[in-house]
């Protein structure tokens, strides 16, 4: 392992010092699931200044604000979101998609907020291969293996797949997260957080934190009456594993019209990728099975399958069927 | 059905056991076919016709055997409190940690390396390289895989290893390379051309002319893996000239005998440890090639040395079951009687370069075992490449070939509108079938019992193990048309039927086969030996080439063979020993370690029930040391309880006879009339007569033993003798998606009386388990460049199933009362181990129309399979 270094902040504040000392040679550290890894596979990309953040207090919480919507701390674990009464009730689709994210013994380890900006698993950039994110100038994704782990919707520099689940689950609740940076907090929705393969301080990143800002807070609004939401996933094991596919639908209903909609798919992208072919086909249709065939064949439309990885659209088209299916019952 | 009509597993909820104990009549007669077909007889319960007498304890009256004993204390408790001494756990306060410097080529030399930086690191100790590695145990010259050696480095702390491995710089000039089996067989690297394994019974041209029906199919086996639990390594510490070395295994004298031979030293001098395995699954046995050089880090550096491998270069060095590509071309008439077979096989053996079974160069011929087929012809090639090692890896040669052959009598069966049950057992061997040796399989070799050149199985419970499965799984549900039923979750059923390595038996001594088979491999050298071979490790000179090259001249399907010289005589007999001591304990001592199958517990249950106890009270074990057990092979397929325990049968039983002869001269009764029950002999006339065991020892200076050994005949068992088993599945297929869970298993095994179904039941949970793995997972190769660095992620790139995807199983244990072995006993730890890979395959075509013929099974075969029958409309 690299010499490492690290440091036991007890406030945000402290931290963002520390960080902004080190430049991009810090990195955050809190469950470590993602980041102990990368150090024990000596990925040139790893930090060698840990930032560990589980010593401040207050980031670890899920409470309801005063609009009755719910703010979870980015140091939460994802089994107590899984296990949150509070969230089962308003949003049981997130608590669905985290259920699903691998075994219970990481989930007890995996933080929220190192759940949304965790690295790709893209088995080069994990097997040390200099690619564009890790030091080099290519991406082995592109030309390579590119089975399970990397976009059937094209890419710019990285090809490899956004493999967090709770993002993409929190897209269709229309949640927004805030950061902490030396000047002040910061918001921005889901997706603004999340625009896959981003160049952001000299380093390829899926999100766009800055090298010296912290993910804070996810803050997810009240949720509406009416509003129906599933989500799917299917991946190689029914544990370990991240999606080939998945989906976060969810409808906004009006009786039995699609008032609004959110399709998003995980794991085909380099981000959570909303399809809004299909959300504009649905909106004022009347929810029923009968408008999955239309539905599949609005979406996804631009598909740009690698080699190994076209049976990743038809997956997604087929979580969509499933989707509309279960709501519609 | 457009709900899932079971939820997929949301939480675990321990299930009550299912295990379904099928008894078969204790007297039977099968010479006119069994009784299971139209025109056969059966006569059961006539003493005059019985085909074959008890071995002298028949299954009768048992007060042990049979019932759900817990395991052993003294193994099962340090397991699971955490002070079992695996290798893994054992450590020295100034012992070297050892990393390993791994080629990234498939193929390559090494042409400079600089090792100036590594030395100077802090803490490095010693660094091992092909320059000062020991002159009788050389590293490989050519770097014939990705992963294979190029140096050891042995510094203070695991990671200080890592960083001075990661300091060496190495220069390697790449060579062509040929990695998978379809690259093989371009033939573009003529030094690696393919070595031919034909085999031929019968007349095929005869049998395609006599055929009704001819079809032509062919298959593809992507490999697998096998992931042991415990990291491979070992542990050597030297106090003088003495070695201790704590390894992993399947067994201590081989890898001793591994380890003298590396260091050219006195096995004397050599204490080997493995009490206690994470599993090895066949797979971990080829690690043993690497104790050598861990003793000899050992020496140089002065300090106990420890190798725990990561996982990557564990991935590397364990042996693979190998890929292959099948072409059948079969004939059958209208009836369902098939009358020729030609099998063209590929068959890529990495690594190895003998021709033998163990790595599925002989094409797993064990189907020949199992059917009658009259007419027979492979045609085989085997290619060697640059693959690591191949060979028995969660069995040896089973799911691979069964993979083809149980979908090919799959889509036979429909090509003749037959049942699929009904057509395997118009084609297989029954009780009674008499069979040439040639029939019988080419590693069938002739026994006292099969003087005549014929042999016919009397236990063999083929039919009962399809018609039970059949009852439990519900066969009368499966889709008459596949894919048939409507709806978006479509479930189907499948069957695959599995003979190997299965009813094992031996002979021990005093048998007149005992001599037969001890005579017999004296003079060939071993099969199943105690020494050498990739078992041993460093049997050869020379590391990839010591497992591929010496000693290896092992006959077809040898198991894990190997070593010819320098073995002592008879290395294939089992020695074991009970000891009655003062206290009347009984202390079994035998050297095989254990690897959580507590053989332990059953082989103590055998020499209870010998000895006239009604429970485990009075067992003691000792095993897994060398300087404590004797001599033993290492364990394979299944053969402990039966080999092994063979010798503690066979000492145990001697030991009742000096017990009762000494009880008789001291209460001055007739043997005759002597009873044994729970440590006491008594009179039977006069129950106040009365002896214990202990005092029986107290007389005897404080304790009695008595010696025995047992030897395996062959590599299949007894020629006379033959289990068999099946593995139905139901599975649900998810047509929106292609995803799908194996959602019902019965597991049905020819098992003889079992000796403990608490545990038969454990491991056969656990035999589904890993061959379902095996179906799903192939070798984790890079798809676009394969041959060149794997596992990169780890255990992303190697799906274990977890508890989240194996089904609900139900074990059907068909006890077929094995005539010639204590209580009607024989081994079944791979009955059915070969089966589930085709049995998904076929319920997965019956549940959804998808034939899947090129493993592994995905979600995305699956997937593409259903849009393209949607794309010709043959979708319900």
């Amino acid at each position: 392992m690299k010499p490492i270094s690290i440091y036991k902040p007890v406030s945000v504040e402290q931290a963002i010092q520390i960080l902004s000392l080190h430049g991009t040679e810090a990195g955050v550290y809190a469950g470590g699931t993602d980041l102990l890894i990368r150090l024990k596979n000596r990925l040139q990309q790893a930090p060698s200044h840990l930032v560990d953040i589980k010593k401040i207090e207050n980031l670890r919480y899920i409470k309801e604000d005063g609009q009755g919507g719910v703010r979870i701390g980015t140091l939460t674990k994802l089994s107590e979101v899984a296990e949150s009464p509070l969230l089962k009730q308003k949003y049981p689709m997130l608590v669905a998609a985290v259920e699903k994210i691998s075994s219970p013994e990481l989930r007890n380890a995996s933080t929220v907020g190192g759940d949304i900006l965790q690295e790709v698993w893209c088995q080069y950039l994990r097997g040390g291969y200099a690619c564009y994110r890790n030091g080099g100038y290519i991406c082995y994704g592109a030309i390579g293996d590119n089975s399970y782990y990397h976009s059937a919707m094209g890419g710019r520099l990285c090809y490899a797949v956004y493999p967090g689940d709770i993002a993409t689950a929190l897209i269709p609740y229309d949640a927004t997260v805030t950061l902490a940076t030396p000047f002040g907090p910061k918001q921005l929705t889901m997706e603004q957080l999340v625009p896959g393969d981003m160049m952001v301080d000299g380093r390829l990143q899926s999100h766009v934190v800055r090298f010296n800002e912290i993910l804070t807070e996810v803050a997810i609004p009240a949720p509406k009456a009416n509003f129906r939401a599933s989500f799917e996933k299917i991946r190689p094991r029914d544990v370990w594993d991240f999606a080939m596919a998945s989906l976060a639908l969810g409808l906004q209903m009006q009786g039995t019209t699609i008032q609004d909609a959110r399709v998003v798919f995980g794991g085909i992208a380099g981000k959570p990728y909303r399809e809004r072919a299909v959300e504009s086909f649905l909106i004022g249709k009347a929810l029923s099975p009968q408008l999955i065939a239309q539905a599949q064949a609005a979406a996804l439309t631009n598909a740009a399958p690698l080699k190994y990885n076209a049976e990743k659209i038809d997956m997604a088209k087929g979580l969509l069927a499933s989707g509309i299916d279960k709501l519609s019952a | 059905m457009s709900q899932n009509p079971q939820k997929p597993k949301e939480k675990i909820v321990a299930a009550p056991h299912k295990a379904i104990v099928v008894n078969l009549p204790m007297v039977r007669d099968y010479s006119t076919g069994g009784g299971h077909l139209p025109g056969d007889t059966v006569v059961e319960g006539d003493e005059n016709i019985v085909t074959k007498k008890w071995q002298g304890y028949p299954p009768q009256n048992l007060n042990v055997i049979g019932k759900p004993f817990p395991p052993m204390p003294e193994v099962a408790i340090p397991r699971y409190t955490g002070k079992a001494e695996f290798a893994t756990r054992v450590n020295f306060p100034n012992q070297v940690w050892i990393k390993v410097v791994a080629n990234p080529h498939p193929r390559a030399r090494v042409r400079r390396m600089d090792v100036s930086r590594a030395e100077k690191m802090p803490g490095v100790a010693y660094i091992l390289t092909a320059a000062n590695a020991p002159k009788t145990y050389p590293f490989p010259e050519e770097l014939f895989f990705q992963g294979e050696l190029v140096a050891m480095v042995a510094a203070d702390t695991e990671d200080l290893a890592e960083d001075a491995a990661a300091a060496i710089n190495v220069e390697y000039e790449v060579l062509p390379s040929q990695s998978t089996v379809e690259q093989a067989m371009e033939g573009r690297i003529p030094e690696l051309r393919p070595r031919p394994a034909n085999y031929e019974v019968g007349d095929v041209e005869k049998g395609f002319a006599e055929a009704d029906v001819i079809k032509e199919f062919t298959y593809r086996w992507s490999g697998a893996i096998p992931v042991p639990i415990q990291p491979g390594g070992g542990v050597a510490k030297w106090d003088g000239d003495r070695l201790t070395f704590w390894g992993f295994g399947q067994g201590i004298y081989p890898q001793r005998v591994g380890l003298s031979r590396a260091l050219a030293m006195d096995e004397s001098k050599i204490r080997f440890i493995d009490k206690y395995n994470g599993c090895t699954l066949g797979g971990g046995m080829s690690l043993a090639r690497l104790n050598p050089w861990i003793a000899w880090i050992a020496k140089e550096s002065g300090r106990p040395a420890k190798l725990m491998l990561q996982k990557d270069h564990e991935l590397a060095f364990l042996q693979i079951k190998p890929q292959n590509v099948v072409h059948f071309k079969v004939g059958a008439k209208k009836d369902g009687k098939i009358t020729a077979v030609h099998r063209t096989f590929h068959v890529n053996v990495g690594v190895n370069a003998s021709v033998g079974g163990a790595a599925g160069q002989g094409g797993g011929r064990s189907e020949l075992y199992v059917h009658v087929i009259p007419n027979w012809k492979d045609t085989g090639f085997t290619y060697r490449t640059n693959t690591m090692l191949t060979g028995p890896s969660r069995s040896n040669m089973q799911q691979e070939f069964k993979w083809g052959w149980e979908q090919m009598m799959d889509e036979m069966a429909e090509a003749l509108g037959l049942d699929p049950i009904q057509f395997r057992l118009l084609n297989v061997q029954k009780p009674g079938t008499t069979l040439t040796h040639q029939q019988g399989g080419p590693t069938v070799v002739p026994m006292p019992e099969s003087k005549n050149g014929t042999l016919t199985y009397d236990s063999y419970a083929v039919v009962e193990v399809l018609q039970e499965g059949a009852k439990v799984i519900g066969w009368d549900n499966r889709n008459a048309k596949p894919g048939g039923a409507p709806g978006r979750f479509k479930r189907g059923i499948g069957v695959a039927l599995n003979q190997h390595h299965a009813g094992r038996v031996g002979y021990h001594d005093g048998e007149e086969g005992f001599k037969w088979v001890t005579s017999r491999r004296a003079n060939v050298g071993g099969i199943q030996n105690a020494g050498g071979g990739p078992q041993g490790g460093g049997g050869g000179t020379q590391a990839a080439g010591a497992v591929q090259g010496a000693g290896r001249e092992q006959a077809a399907d040898g198991g894990q063979g190997g070593g010819t010289a320098g073995a002592p005589a008879n290395p294939d007999v089992f020695n074991g020993f009970v000891i009655l001591n003062a206290d009347g304990h009984i202390v079994l001592h035998f050297a095989q370690p254990d690897s959580g199958t507590n053989h332990a517990t059953s082989m103590s249950a055998q020499v209870a029930e010998l000895l006239g106890f009604t429970d485990l009270r009075q067992m003691r074990v000792i095993w897994g040391d060398s300087e404590l057990t004797p001599r033993a092979p290492g364990w394979n397929s299944g053969l402990t309880t039966q080999l092994q325990g063979g010798a503690l049968n066979r000492a145990a039983d001697l030991l009742r006879q000096d017990l009762v002869k000494r009880a008789a001269a001291r209460l001055k009764a007739d043997p005759a009339r002597l009873a044994i029950r729970d440590g006491v002999i008594s009179s039977m006339d006069n129950p106040s007569s009365r002896v214990t065991f202990a005092q029986l020892a107290r007389a005897n200076g404080g304790t009695i033993r008595q010696d025995a050994a047992c030897v395996h005949p062959g590599s299949i068992g007894r020629s006379m003798n033959r289990g068999v088993g099946c593995c139905f599945a139901e599975v649900e297929v998810d047509t929106y998606t292609g995803n799908w869970r194996f959602v019902n298993a019965a597991y049905c095994h020819d098992s003889g009386n079992v000796v403990n179904p608490l545990l038969a039941e454990g491991d056969m949970d656990g035999s589904l388990v890993q061959s379902f793995g095996v179906a799903t997972d192939a070798i984790p190769w890079d798809r676009e460049f394969p041959g060149t660095a794997h596992y990169a992620v780890g255990f992303l790139s190697y799906r274990l199933p977890t508890i989240m995807d194996v089904p609900e199983q139900t074990n059907v244990f068909v006890n077929s009362l094995e005539p010639r072995w204590f209580f009607g006993c024989k081994g079944f730890a791979e009955t059915a181990i070969g089966a589930p890979p085709g049995a998904l395959a076929n319920a997965i075509y019956n549940a959804c129309g998808v034939r899947i013929r090129e493993h592994p099974i995905t979600r995305e075969k699956i997937m593409a399979g259903l849009k393209a029958l949607k794309a010709r409309g043959e979708t319900a």
